[in-house]
């Protein structure tokens, strides 16, 4: 096995909002790996700690205890914006920008200090953005704002893979959609996933997703992690 | 006095309280319900301007510029302790960020304008450091609690742009640039729609003083306009220290939002 993440006794406790008060263990004791190239679903009931879980794996919040390792390395030993850029990140409830929705394709390339891209070149990257048609063509030049939910979702994936990360992080990306545009859409990132050969974890609480998709799952429930390689999980409420 | 400045003794201002009890009388017949307080008012303004009189009496008799400044630092602490107070949820370590912000911004410009603009060795004396530091203090002080109010509330709705910001490689100063301008924006128009109104409407306080003692007109506009600069300057600086060092509060090292303080 191939492994590209390892957890290793993983908790994580959400700071208190006031002085003197107590954390929230959110989760509990984790310790599962991730193979590389693979399509990993993260199930579990609703606040079962999977957008947490999920925030740990592009350091948008670190675990109080335990450690997380890429390719074998902690992963707070790599510079934190360049690990970032390495993984997309799509929200749980999908963010846009001001402007329009090549505005917000754009962002990515223009927000870092360290790596600066030539029109020429942010140009190409969000032609291929727009060749995989997520979204249809007309939507490119309107305003972000004015996207349905299910649109500014797609959005946000475009966005997430701008920079070519090997590696993707899913919250959800179908939970505004109805089932058959959900099913388009899973159809679409199964389809980068295996092209690009991307790292795919993604967070569903839908069985049939799981089912669909999932080449290896974690479960979750109440903090506490379980992986089981079969997608056929023992966990009744996975 | 040869100043022209008429001299008012208690009784004169007795007689000015009237007009107060007229407005106690309106709230109290109309039933507005603002008598206690506007009594409040009143008993407090006498009591600090009259301790405040008193005190710049000795204050002004100061010969030692280390114990003016040491006035102006004490003004800056209860300065940023106020703001503090105001903040809905203030960050931790909030009172060191606020005196060294409002103290940078509010010394550098006194020292600017009363060194290099006014250039008088007078300026260097109570009579002056002590009102013009207090107004540049208490300018800052509004200036910093509209930035730090503002700048919480963007960072607390525009939390998960900022994360989406942070996951694409933006660092937290990045991250945070729209909250940031906003907060600035908001601190310093109050400043810039008073420089642009300033004269057309009423005569800006200083010039009002300067006039009614019998200065030349001109002369106290040109104060007028020093204390406007100065009070810009201050601000400016302030308000971008202060919204710089709280970043720091807000963002772990690792660039990640601390939304426990949100
Ligand atoms: N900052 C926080 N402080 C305290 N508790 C928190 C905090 N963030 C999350 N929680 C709690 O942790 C639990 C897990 O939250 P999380 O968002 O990870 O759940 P989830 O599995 O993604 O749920 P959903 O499917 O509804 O999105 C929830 O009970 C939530 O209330
Ligand atoms: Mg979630």
């Amino acid at each position: 096995m191939d492994v590209l993440f390892e957890f290793r006794s993983v908790s994580f406790s959400a700071p208190s909002r006031d002085k003197g008060g107590n954390s929230t263990r959110i989760i509990e004791d984790a310790s599962f790996q991730i193979e590389r190239g693979k399509f990993t679903v993260i199930s579990g009931p609703s606040g079962a700690g999977k957008s947490t879980l999920l925030r740990l794996f592009n350091r948008l919040a670190d675990p109080t205890s335990g450690d997380i390792l890429l390719d074998g390395k902690n992963i707070c030993e790599y510079p934190v914006m360049d690990l970032r850029r390495r993984m997309g990140w799509v929200p749980q409830v999908p963010v846009r920008f001001n402007g329009t929705v090549e505005d917000n394709l754009r962002l990515p390339f223009t927000i870092s200090k360290a790596h600066k891209y030539s029109g020429a070149e942010i140009k190409s990257a969000i032609d291929e953005l727009k060749g995989l048609k997520l979204l249809n063509d007309e939507l490119y030049t309107r305003k972000a704002d004015d996207l349905s939910v299910g649109e500014a979702q797609r959005l946000n994936l475009l966005r997430s893979i701008a920079l070519k990360p090997g590696i993707l992080l899913l919250d959800e990306p179908t939970s505004a959609l109805d089932p058959e545009t959900s099913d388009v859409l899973l159809t679409q990132i199964d389809r980068i996933q295996k092209e690009r050969e991307l790292t795919t974890i993604m967070v569903s609480h839908r069985p049939d997703e799981v089912k669909r998709v999932g080449e290896q799952v974690i479960r979750i429930k109440n903090g506490i992690v379980r992986t089981d390689g079969e997608i056929a999980g023992d966990l009744p409420n996975g | 006095m040869d100043d022209g400045l008429i001299n008012v003794e208690w009784l004169n201002v007795i007689i000015a309280l009237g007009l107060v009890a007229v407005a106690i009388g309106l709230s109290y017949f109309q039933g507005f319900g603002i008598e206690k307080d506007l009594i409040v008012g009143v008993i407090r303004s006498v009591l600090q301007l009259a301790i405040l009189g008193w005190l710049l009496v000795y204050v002004f008799n100061i010969q030692s510029i280390w114990l003016t400044v040491l006035i102006l630092v004490a003004m800056g602490l209860i300065a940023s302790f106020t703001a503090k107070g105001r903040m809905k949820r203030p960050y931790p370590g909030a009172i060191p960020v606020l005196w060294i912000s409002i103290t940078a911004g509010s010394f550098f410009s006194l020292a600017y304008i009363t060194i290099l603009s006014f250039s008088d060795p007078v300026a260097l004396t109570p009579r002056y450091l002590i009102p013009l530091g207090g107004m540049a203090i208490g300018n800052v002080l509004n200036g910093i609690t509209l930035a730090s109010e503002r700048f919480h509330r963007e960072l607390k709705s525009q939390k998960d742009m900022i994360e989406v910001l942070l996951s694409l490689g933006a660092d937290a100063y990045r991250a945070a640039a729209e909250p940031m301008r906003h907060a600035f924006t908001a601190a310093l128009i109050p400043t810039i729609n008073a420089l642009m109104v300033i004269g057309l409407i009423q005569i800006p306080g200083v010039m009002v003083g300067l006039v009614m003692s019998n200065q030349d007109p001109q002369v106290a506009a040109r104060y007028q306009l020093m204390i406007m600069f100065m009070l810009v300057g201050a601000k400016v600086i302030s308000v971008t220290l202060g919204l710089r060092l709280s970043l720091k509060k807000y963002f772990t090292p690792e660039h990640q939002l601390r939304s426990e303080l949100l």
